[in-house]
């Protein structure tokens, strides 16, 4: 039984890392123009010949359905293709760039689970809650580089407490480490407050209290915990968060990383290196959701237990 | 009694909300190795009393004492502080369903040994190593009969059945050797044997030294446990004497009124009630309009069944991947103006049977037929039209309310459906009828379901269900959540809808007593199969099954109606 529900869990996630592999090859064949015009560069004077020939390197002339199969074929031996611009293999690229985002995106998600804690069980009162719930709701609907533009007047220029761009040690990476948490506390902290809120009104709080338990030791002990599940299903939003702002942030603060990379390969039209990203992408996702129904079973021993029906069992 | 040690005395209760007073003036005492019992309906005020005895009223309740003393500690001006010093290491609380009242996501273990963490060790006050709290815990599962306890230690609770479950939770509420014990409603969320169990446990709780103070709605389940009762209405105690005295000669018409309408097994007025009821002319009146002529008279129709189940079987995969039959080889009959009830324990398959006989789901054996045709393997298409003919009245009606419909289109929903509505009759004129054949009045067809209370929410779960002239009700225990008053008027309901409307009842409930009030013909269930059947009275008073004899014997019953008619004994 549990074999057979690892192998179907691994078959779902290939299947949806393949969908994306698919759903970024079709879409990126049907942007107009030709890649091989875009290599070269605008102003490159290439004979038709000498471009044919590049073409036949890359396999561009091959009928569609052999590019989508051998680029399937390349992509489960891990070779994610050449980057046009940059020459480089793809996963160098994404390698090298990796590292410098996934400390923002450590960063932030440290930055957003401080200040959604602090503002969900710390805050107490009705004005104060009411005051906090505005604040989260203003980091909600802002959006990032507008976020990011305002630090960087307020604490870079004005104040010169921290660099106005560049990726060079800690003091660096605050400012745009901020502006992506931001958003991802006010709805993370509206979703633990609301967590707590119901988990306090279960009669399993007034055993607890009966027991003679302080409020210090009903959220540390009860209602986190019961907070943590509906916080939980926020993760595929906030990862989103997290490398979607990284594209916005890294570009105001001028920082190395994924998002510029792909930004800049949007731009530049470096199908290689787009395709990889969004397959990488993916992958992260998937592999985050997997971590998610690990912790859901953590958090919450009812899970593990699911009595189903079934049809036709005579 | 007066020679122990007193363990709670308060004088003057008095809690309000505002400007309400939902306490009114309770004085109450016990002792150690004493059951007081809080009896009373909901809203008269008996939870809030418990609750002020351990400091955890709701926010905005204000209170009022002049004596609080709690296990020697006078607890008039306690601080939150104080309270919390007391909570747990003085006094205890049981709630009930310790699936809720446990916390589910935390090791069985951990609740318990949560006051010992707090409290320390019991008595010292000293704090405790891990091993020794481990120890301690095992402890107290074993004494209160938890079987292999450190094992369940480990479990979680929801993993832990109903009764073992209730035990943990008491165990957790004594960890830390308080003098006093508050049991709301300890046993009301488990099964008549385990409530039976649960009951016993309290029992030698209590002959070892532990003050009790057991809240409930039921007379019958503090009857056995109880030294003294105090009944509770409207925030007021009413009567308060020996359990013997109050049950026996109860002075307060209150208590009277309680005494009567609680439902009985094995009690005299059954027989007669249903020698009456076979008396009575079949069809009297018809104030639902039903069209009576056109169905012909009772007993013609008797000879063809409305309903018909045989060899029901359903299974269902564990997630171990074995199956589980919920319900097997189960035939049932029912013909028109017949009840038939159907009793059992939590899981024996009750409930999946009667979502069989809805055609909610499809059995895996046996078939259904309804009025003649198949009923069951049908697609729902070709059973919606006939859906009128079978009506279901849950437990809750509440959650198959629209909170924002008013009391009129709710009842309207069930006309909806109704294909065989004449085309002259208006709408809201028939409503208005229907509400009227509950015994709702009319004026309540504006209210919306938060606006009514429990019974007359019931009620308007009967009306709706009427509105396709349904020749079959199937209540899935209709009145478990009702308190005794109107769980009587419910059941009076059915009973006139059932002799006045010819009216099918399949009445499937855990409660012996109402079963034996209002059906001709019982099933006893368990493990999803049928072990017993026959004529309620019959069944009730020479059950042959073993599991139907402990069934019957577990029943909390009044010691009066105890002594004369014991189940076993012949009928009167």
């Amino acid at each position: 039984m549990i074999v057979r529900r690892i192998l179907e869990r691994v078959a779902g996630m290939v299947v949806v890392v393949w969908g994306a592999a698919t759903a970024a090859f079709l879409v990126l064949k049907l942007v107009p123009g030709d890649p091989v015009d875009v290599m070269l560069g605008v102003s490159a004077q290439a004979s038709p010949e000498l471009k044919q020939s590049i073409r036949a390197e890359l396999g561009l002339d091959q009928p569609l359905i052999v590019q989508y199969l051998s680029y399937l074929a390349r992509l489960v031996r891990g070779d994610f293709g050449t980057s046009y611009q940059l020459r480089l293999p793809v996963t160098d690229v994404i390698g090298q760039q990796l590292g410098y985002t996934l400390q923002l995106a450590a960063a932030s998600l440290a930055i957003a689970l401080v200040i959604a804690l602090v503002g969900a069980v710390l805050v107490h009162g009705r004005a104060s809650r009411g005051i906090f719930s505005v604040l989260e709701l203003l980091a909600i609907s802002s959006p990032p580089f507008w976020i990011g533009l305002v630090l960087l007047s307020i604490f870079a220029f004005g104040l010169g407490w921290f660099p106005v761009a560049g990726a060079d040690g800690i003091q660096s990476l605050v400012l745009p480490a901020v502006t992506i948490a931001l958003p991802v506390a006010g709805i993370l902290g509206q979703v633990l407050r609301t967590g707590l809120e119901d988990a306090e009104e279960q009669p399993f709080v007034t055993t607890a209290r009966a027991r003679g338990a302080g409020s210090a030791r009903l959220v540390l002990r009860h209602t986190l915990r019961h907070a943590a599940i509906p916080a939980l299903t926020l993760a595929g939003y906030i990862v989103g968060s997290l490398l979607g702002g990284a594209v916005v942030v890294e570009s105001v603060f001028a920082r190395p990383g994924l998002g510029r990379v792909a930004l800049a390969a949007i731009t530049n039209r470096d199908l290689p290196v787009v395709m990889g990203i969004i397959v990488f992408t993916a992958i992260v996702f998937v592999l985050v959701n997997l971590v998610v129904d690990l912790a859901y079973r953590a958090v919450d021993p009812r899970i593990e237990t699911p009595t189903t029906a079934i049809r036709g069992a005579r | 009694m007066t020679e122990n040690r007193e363990v709670v005395r308060v004088s003057g209760l008095t809690v309000r909300f505002g400007q309400t007073v939902v306490v009114d003036s309770v004085s109450l005492s016990v002792a150690a190795g004493e059951c007081l019992a809080i009896v009373g309906e909901s809203g008269s005020g008996k939870t809030l009393t418990a609750r002020a005895l351990l400091g955890l009223l709701p926010d905005g309740a204000s209170v009022d004492v002049d004596e609080l003393v709690i296990d020697g500690v006078d607890a008039r001006s306690n601080s939150e502080r104080d309270w919390r010093h007391l909570r747990g290491a003085r006094v205890g609380l049981v709630s009930q369903d310790a699936l809720v009242s446990l916390d589910p996501l935390r090791r069985v273990g951990a609740e318990v040994a949560e006051v010992i963490e707090i409290h320390g060790a019991p008595g010292s006050g000293e704090r405790m190593p891990r091993a020794g709290i481990a120890d301690t815990v095992t402890g107290l599962l074993a004494r209160v009969a938890v079987p292999e306890p450190a094992d369940r230690a480990r479990q979680y609770p929801h993993e832990l059945s109903g009764g073992l479950r209730q035990r943990a939770l008491i165990a957790s509420a004594l960890a830390g050797e308080p003098g006093i014990l508050i049991a709301d409603e300890p046993t009301t969320a488990l099964d008549v044997t385990v409530q039976a169990q649960v009951l016993d446990l309290l029992s030698r709780l209590r002959a070892a030294g532990l003050g009790i103070i057991m809240i409930s709605h039921d007379l019958a389940v503090v009857a056995g446990v109880a030294d003294r009762v105090a009944v509770m209405k409207d925030g007021r105690i009413v009567e308060e004497g020996t359990t013997t005295e109050v049950l026996s000669n109860p002075q307060h018409p209150y208590t009277q009124m309680l005494l009567a309408a609680a439902p009985r097994l094995g009690d005299g007025p059954f027989a007669d009630r249903v020698a009456a009821r076979r008396r009575s002319p079949s069809i009297e009146i018809t104030p639902g309009g039903l069209d009576t002529a056109a169905r012909g008279p009772l007993d013609q129709r008797e000879s063809a069944p409305l309903l018909h189940a045989t060899g029901l079987g359903r299974d269902f995969r564990r997630h171990d991947g074995s199956l589980r039959s919920a319900v097997d080889d189960v035939s049932l009959t029912v013909h028109a103006g017949a009840s038939i009830g159907v009793v059992g324990e939590s899981g024996s398959g009750k409930t999946t049977l009667a979502r069989l006989l809805l055609g909610f789901d499809d059995p895996d054996r046996g078939s259904v037929s309804l009025d003649g045709r198949d009923w069951s393997g049908v697609s729902e298409r070709r059973r919606r039209s006939r859906r009128g003919e079978i009506q279901l009245i849950s437990q809750d009606p509440l959650g198959s309310f629209d909170p924002r419909y008013t009391v009129a289109r709710i009842v309207a929903e069930g006309l909806r459906g109704d294909a065989r509505r004449r085309s002259s009759e208006k709408p809201a004129a028939r409503i208005r009828q229907l509400l009227e054949s509950v015994g709702l009045d009319v004026s309540l067809e504006g209210r919306r379901p938060h606006e009514l209370s429990g019974g007359q929410r019931q009620r308007v779960a009967i009306a709706r269900a009427l509105a396709s002239e349904p020749r079959i009700l199937v209540c899935d225990e209709p009145v478990s959540a009702l308190d005794v008053s109107i769980q009587a008027t419910i059941i009076d309901l059915l009973d006139a809808l059932r002799r006045d409307l010819g009216v099918a009842l399949v009445f499937v409930s855990h409660d012996l007593a109402v079963v034996a009030q209002l059906c001709d013909e019982v099933l006893v269930m368990r493990d999803g199969r049928v072990l017993e059947r026959g004529a309620t009275d019959h069944v009730f008073r020479h059950p042959e099954h073993p599991f139907t004899r402990a069934l019957v014997a577990a029943v909390p019953r009044m010691p009066s109606s105890d002594r004369h008619h014991a189940p076993d004994e012949p009928s009167r």
